[in-house]
C-alpha cells in the first residue's frame, strides 16, 4: 500500500516537473526549431523580398538562433493567406505572418474576411512605403494643383494608375478625391513596377506609386507630390507633401507599412520575446545596410506603437470604406 | 453526331453554371470578359454541331480512336488517389506519399506479394521518399505539413 | 566590345567558376521537377547572394535562372509532363520521340537547341538592350491586349484538323480563369466552393492537366506487353544530332527570333514563347504533318525559343528598372541588395559587375549545354524505370511539385479535379496544351481590356484607342494573318482527309 502510494506520488511528482520544465522552458528555450514566416504575395514581389532581406539575420545567435523560412501564400491579393492565419494557422509561436498596411484593414472593411485590425499580435514593423503622386516627364501639370484644375475641368478624363485594390495607392486617390471633390479614373495594376512602366510610357495621366520605385525612375517622371505627414529626407527631400500643397486630407492613412505579426492565440511571453528579438534584428547594421541598398525605407516599429497604429488606421479607414 | 450533341450539352451545363454564378457578382463590369468569353464557347457549340452536320453529308467522319483501356484499373487507381489526398494533410506529407507509393505498386504488379518483394518495394519507396525529403525541406527550406506522424 | 572583353576574365575565378558550376547543375534538376518555376528557384537564392560580392552573387542568379528554364525539357521529355510553362510545347514531339526510343537523341537536340537559342538571346541583350528598351516601353495595355489575342489566336492552330476543339479547350481555360477574385475591380466571382477562392493559377493547372491523364494513361497501358525498350546510352549519337543541326536550321532560327521577340514584350512573359513559335513552325515548314508525332524539328523549335527568350527578358529590367516578366523581376531584387539601381547608368556606374554577369549569362549557356548534354546521356535510368514505379512517383512528385508553388492544400485538390477532367475530355479527342494556354492568357487578356476601356472611355474614345497608332496596328495585322492562316490550314487538312478516305473507300471496294 505504502509502495503505491510513494509510486504514485513519485510519478506525480516527475509528471509535474516534466511539465513545470515545459511550461518555463517554453518560452525560454523559444524558439528550438525553424520559424516560418507567411508571405501572403508571391516570390519576388516588394514585400517577398523585403522579408527575406529584414530575416536573414535571424538564424544569428545574437537574435533568434534559428532560421526565419519564408512560405508564400499568395492568392487574391493577400486574402487567401491572412484568412489562412486566422483561422487554420498554429498558434505555437512558430508560425508569423507579414502585414501590409493599409491593405488588409481595408480589405476586411470592404470584404468578408476573416481577418481584421484586431486578429493580429503585431510584433514589429521594418518598412514603410510612403505614395507618391508622379506623372509623365511629357505631362503639362507640374504641381498636384495643376492636376486638380484640370480634372475639375475636365471630369472622368483623368486616368490614375496604382499597384492594385486598396493598397496605399488606391487609398491616396480615393482621399485626393474625396478632399477635392475631383473624379479620377483610377486604374489597378499588377504591381508597383507595371504601375511605373505606364506612367513612363505615357498611357495614363498621372499615378500613385512607391517612393523607392519613383526614387529610382526620378529621371524619367516627373514627381509631384508625396502622401506622407512630412517629406523625405533621405530619397526625395524636394518633393512637397499633400499637405504643404494645400491638401491636408490626403495624410499618412495610404503609407505602405510593412512588419510581422502572430495569430491571435500565442503566449504572451512568445510574442514578448519575439518582438524585442525582432525589434532588435531590424536594427541590425546588416539588414539596414541591405534593405537601405534595395531603395526600402526604413521605419522600425515597436510592439506597442504597431498596435496603436493599426487602431488609428481602422478609424481612418473606416471613414473612407464605410462598412455594409 | 451523338459525341457531338454530348459536347454540346456538356458546354450549355458549364456555362449555364458559371452564368447562373455571375449573378451574385456585385459589379456587373466584372461579368464583362466572362459573359463574352461563355458566348464564343455558345457559339462554337453551335459551329461544331453544324460542321458535324456538313461533315455527315459529305461521307465524312472524324477517325475515331477509342480505346478499350483497363477501366478497373483506372477506377481502383483513382480512388486510391483520392482516399491518398484526403489522408495527406492529416497523416502527413511524407508517410502518406510512402505508403500510396507501395500500395499502388502491389496493386497494380502481378507477382505475388512475397516478404522478399515487400522488402525490395519498400525500399525503393523510402529512397524516393528519402530524395523528396532532401530536395523540398532540405535545399528549398519549404515546409510540407506535417500531419500526426510525419 | 572591348570594354567588354576587358571584364571577361572576371568570371574565371575559382569562387565564381565553382558557383557558375553548382548553380548550372542545380538549376537543371529544380528545373526538371514540375511546379519549381525558373521565378521560384531564383527568389529563394536573392538572400544568399548578399553574403557574395555583387559580381559572384549575379553569376549564381543567373545561372540559375538560364538553366532552371532549360532544364524543364528533360520531364516534358522523359515523361510528359513540362517542367515548366515554357515547355508545354516540348511535350508535342519530345514525347513521341521517347517513346520510339529516341529519348537521348531529343534530350541531347533540345540541350544543343536551347545553347543556341541562348547565346542568341543573350547576344542581343549585350548588344541591342538601349534601342530594344524603348521598343518595350511603347507596350501600354492596348499593345499588351493584342500581344494576348495574338497567343489567343496560337489556340486555333495547335491541333491540326480540330481547331474548334483546340479553341473549345483555350477557351474553357480562360472561363476557368476568371476563378477568384477579379483583378481589376476585386470582386470575388465563380468561387462555386470555398477551396476556389484563390482562383485556377497556372502551376497547379499545368502540373495536374498534364501529369494526372499520364499517370492514368501508364495504368491503362499496364496490361499491354510493350516490347521493352531497354536502351544504354549509344555511341555516336551526339554526332549524329550535330550533323542533323544545319538541317534544323529554319526552326533554330524561327525560334530564336520568336523567343527573343516575346521575350521584350513585357507581361506575356516567356511562358507562351515556345508554343507560338510551334505554332508559327507549323505554318511555315515543309511537310507539316509529320509535327506531333517524334519530329526532331519541333523539339528544336521550342527549345531554342524558350531559352532565347531568357536575355531579352531583362532588357526592360536592366535599362528602364521595368522587369518585363516575374524572374526578372527578381533578379532586380538581386541587383538591388547590392546597391546598383536599374537604369541607363547601370553600365556606367557599375560597369564591371554588369559587364561580368553578362558573361555570366553567356557562359552559363555553355555550361548548361554541357551538363545538359551529360545529363542525356543518363536519361536511359529515368526511362528503363517501370511503368509499375513511375505511377506512383509521378503523382507524389505532382502533389509535392503543387503544394510547394503557394503552400495551399486547396492548389493540390485543384490540380487533381483538373486532371481527371482533363483525363476524360482527351477521351473525346481534346488536347491539353490550349487549356493551358487559356489559364495563362485568360487575366492577361482580361486586365488589358479592361484597364484599355477605362483609358479609351476617359479620353480618345475606345476604337481609336485600341485600333490606331503603328504598333497596335502591326500587332493587328499580324493577328488577322495567324487566323487567316489557320483557316486556310484546316481547310487543306479536311481536304486531304477527304482525299485519303475516299481513297481507302475505293480501294476496298476494289
Amino acid at each position: 500500500m505504502r509502495k503505491k502510494f510513494t509510486n504514485t506520488a513519485i510519478a506525480v511528482l516527475a509528471a509535474l516537473i516534466v511539465l513545470g520544465t515545459a511550461a518555463v522552458g517554453f518560452a525560454e528555450t523559444y524558439p528550438d526549431k525553424p520559424i516560418s514566416a507567411i508571405v501572403t504575395y508571391s516570390p519576388g514581389g516588394a514585400t517577398d523580398y523585403q522579408a527575406r532581406v529584414a530575416t536573414m539575420e535571424a538564424s544569428d545567435s545574437k537574435y533568434f538562433g534559428q532560421p526565419i523560412v519564408i512560405i508564400n501564400k499568395p492568392g487574391a491579393g493577400g486574402k487567401v493567406g491572412w484568412n489562412w492565419i486566422v483561422e487554420r494557422a498554429p498558434k505555437d509561436g512558430y508560425t508569423m505572418v507579414t502585414y501590409n498596411i493599409p491593405h488588409f484593414i481595408a480589405q476586411s472593411l470592404v470584404f468578408k474576411t476573416s481577418y481584421g485590425f484586431n486578429t493580429f499580435e503585431p510584433l514589429a514593423n521594418w518598412g514603410a512605403d510612403p505614395a507618391v503622386l508622379v506623372v509623365p516627364k511629357e505631362s503639362p501639370f507640374n504641381s498636384i494643383k495643376d492636376l486638380v484644375e484640370f480634372a475639375k475641368k475636365n471630369p472622368g478624363k483623368v486616368t490614375i494608375n496604382g499597384a492594385g485594390l486598396y493598397v496605399g495607392h488606391h487609398i491616396a486617390a480615393l482621399q485626393l478625391m474625396k478632399a477635392t471633390g475631383i473624379v479620377l479614373t483610377y486604374i489597378p495594376e499588377q504591381g508597383g513596377t507595371d504601375a511605373m512602366q505606364s506612367v513612363i510610357a505615357n498611357k495614363v495621366t498621372a499615378g500613385f506609386n512607391n517612393l523607392s520605385d519613383a526614387y529610382r525612375n526620378k529621371q524619367r517622371v516627373k514627381i509631384l507630390g508625396i502622401a506622407d505627414d512630412e517629406r523625405d529626407k533621405d530619397f526625395l527631400p524636394e518633393v512637397p507633401t499633400f499637405k504643404e500643397a494645400g491638401y491636408p486630407q490626403v495624410d499618412e492613412t495610404s503609407v505602405n507599412l510593412r512588419g510581422l505579426a502572430f495569430p491571435k492565440g500565442v503566449d504572451p511571453a512568445i510574442i514578448k520575446s519575439a518582438s524585442e528579438t525582432l525589434m532588435k534584428m531590424f536594427q541590425s547594421k546588416k539588414v539596414k545596410e541591405a534593405m537601405t541598398m534595395g531603395g526600402c525605407p526604413l521605419k522600425i516599429m515597436s510592439r506597442d506603437q504597431v498596435i496603436k497604429m493599426f487602431n488609428e488606421r481602422q478609424k481612418t479607414l473606416g471613414a473612407l470604406f464605410p462598412k455594409k | 453526331m451523338f459525341k457531338e450533341i454530348l459536347i454540346t450539352l456538356a458546354m450549355v451545363a458549364l456555362v449555364g453554371s458559371f452564368w447562373w454564378m455571375s449573378k451574385a457578382v456585385e459589379i456587373p463590369a466584372s461579368n464583362t470578359f466572362p459573359h463574352a468569353i461563355m458566348w464564343v464557347l455558345l457559339a462554337l457549340s453551335g459551329l461544331q454541331l453544324i460542321q458535324a452536320v456538313l461533315m455527315g453529308r459529305l461521307g465524312l467522319k472524324h477517325i475515331a480512336t477509342v480505346d478499350h483501356p483497363a477501366y478497373r484499373k483506372v477506377l481502383i487507381i483513382v480512388s486510391s488517389m483520392i482516399v491518398y489526398l484526403l489522408a495527406l494533410e492529416y497523416i502527413g506529407f511524407y508517410v502518406t506519399s510512402f505508403l500510396f507509393y507501395i500500395v499502388t505498386v502491389l496493386i497494380l504488379q502481378k507477382r505475388a506479394i512475397t516478404a522478399r518483394v515487400l522488402l525490395v518495394r519498400g525500399g525503393m519507396a523510402a529512397g524516393f521518399v528519402a530524395a523528396l525529403y532532401v530536395l523540398f525541406n532540405i535545399i528549398l527550406s519549404s515546409q510540407l505539413p506535417a500531419g500526426i506522424l510525419f | 566590345m572591348s570594354d567588354m572583353l576587358q571584364y571577361l576574365p572576371e568570371i574565371f575565378t575559382g569562387t565564381r567558376l565553382l558557383v557558375l558550376l553548382v548553380g548550372t547543375i542545380g538549376g537543371l534538376i529544380l528545373g526538371a521537377t514540375p511546379g519549381l518555376s525558373p521565378t521560384m528557384a531564383v527568389a529563394l537564392l536573392v538572400p544568399f547572394t548578399f553574403h557574395m560580392d555583387p559580381a559572384t552573387g549575379l553569376v549564381l542568379l543567373g545561372s540559375v535562372f538560364t538553366s532552371t528554364v532549360a532544364g524543364g525539357s528533360l520531364a516534358a521529355i522523359l515523361i510528359n509532363i513540362p517542367g515548366a510553362p515554357a515547355n508545354i510545347a516540348t511535350t508535342f514531339d519530345g514525347y513521341p520521340m521517347a517513346k520510339k526510343g529516341r529519348a537521348q537523341e531529343a534530350l541531347y537536340i533540345s540541350y544543343l537547341s536551347s545553347l543556341i537559342g541562348g547565346v542568341f538571346g543573350i547576344i542581343i541583350m549585350m548588344f541591342f538592350t538601349p534601342p530594344l528598351a524603348k521598343v518595350a516601353m511603347e507596350f501600354g495595355p492596348s499593345e499588351m491586349f493584342w500581344s494576348a489575342m495574338f497567343g489567343v489566336s496560337v489556340m486555333a492552330g495547335l491541333a491540326s484538323g480540330s481547331m474548334i476543339k483546340g479553341l473549345f479547350m483555350g477557351f474553357v481555360g480562360m472561363l476557368l480563369s476568371c476563378i477568384g477574385d477579379d483583378p481589376m475591380y476585386g470582386v470575388t466571382r465563380f468561387v462555386f466552393h470555398e477551396s476556389l477562392s484563390g482562383g485556377i493559377t497556372v502551376i497547379p493547372a499545368l502540373i495536374g492537366i498534364f501529369a494526372i491523364p499520364q499517370i492514368l494513361g501508364l495504368v491503362e497501358t499496364l496490361d499491354v506487353v510493350l516490347e521493352k525498350t531497354h536502351f544504354k546510352p549509344e555511341r555516336g549519337v551526339l554526332r549524329k544530332v550535330i550533323g542533323m543541326l544545319p538541317g534544323l536550321s529554319p526552326q533554330l532560327t524561327l525560334g530564336s527570333i520568336i523567343g527573343a521577340i516575346v521575350g521584350i514584350v513585357p507581361g506575356a512573359g516567356g511562358q507562351i514563347a515556345g508554343l507560338i513559335a510551334y505554332d508559327q513552325n507549323k505554318k511555315f515548314c515543309k511537310n507539316p504533318e509529320t509535327l506531333g508525332s517524334g519530329d526532331p524539328r519541333g523539339v528544336a523549335t521550342v527549345e531554342s525559343s524558350n531559352n532565347a527568350m531568357v536575355g531579352p527578358s531583362l532588357i526592360p529590367m536592366l535599362i528602364m528598372g521595368i522587369p518585363g516578366c516575374p524572374t526578372s523581376a527578381v533578379l532586380m531584387g538581386g541587383l538591388l541588395i547590392h546597391g546598383m539601381f536599374p537604369g541607363p547608368d547601370l553600365f556606367l556606374k557599375h560597369a564591371d559587375v554588369t559587364y561580368t554577369f553578362f558573361w555570366a549569362m553567356l557562359f552559363a549557356q555553355i555550361t548548361m549545354g554541357l551538363f545538359g548534354l551529360l545529363m542525356s546521356r543518363y536519361s536511359y535510368l529515368v526511362t528503363n524505370v517501370s511503368s509499375l514505379m513511375m505511377i506512383g512517383a509521378v503523382m507524389v512528385l505532382a502533389v509535392f511539385g503543387t503544394y510547394t508553388v503557394s503552400n495551399n492544400f486547396d492548389d493540390v485538390v485543384i490540380m487533381f479535379a483538373l486532371g481527371l477532367a482533363t483525363y476524360f475530355v482527351r477521351k473525346f479527342g481534346f488536347s491539353a496544351a490550349p487549356l493551358v494556354l487559356g489559364i495563362i492568357l485568360g487575366p492577361i487578356v482580361e486586365t488589358n481590356l479592361t484597364k484599355g476601356i477605362m483609358i479609351g472611355q476617359s479620353n480618345v474614345g475606345l476604337f481609336s484607342y485600341f485600333c490606331t497608332g503603328t504598333v497596335n496596328l502591326i500587332i493587328i495585322a499580324l493577328c488577322v494573318l495567324s487566323v487567316g492562316w489557320s483557316l486556310y490550314a484546316e481547310i487543306k487538312h479536311a481536304r486531304t482527309q477527304r482525299a485519303k478516305l475516299a481513297a481507302a473507300a475505293t480501294c476496298c471496294q476494289g
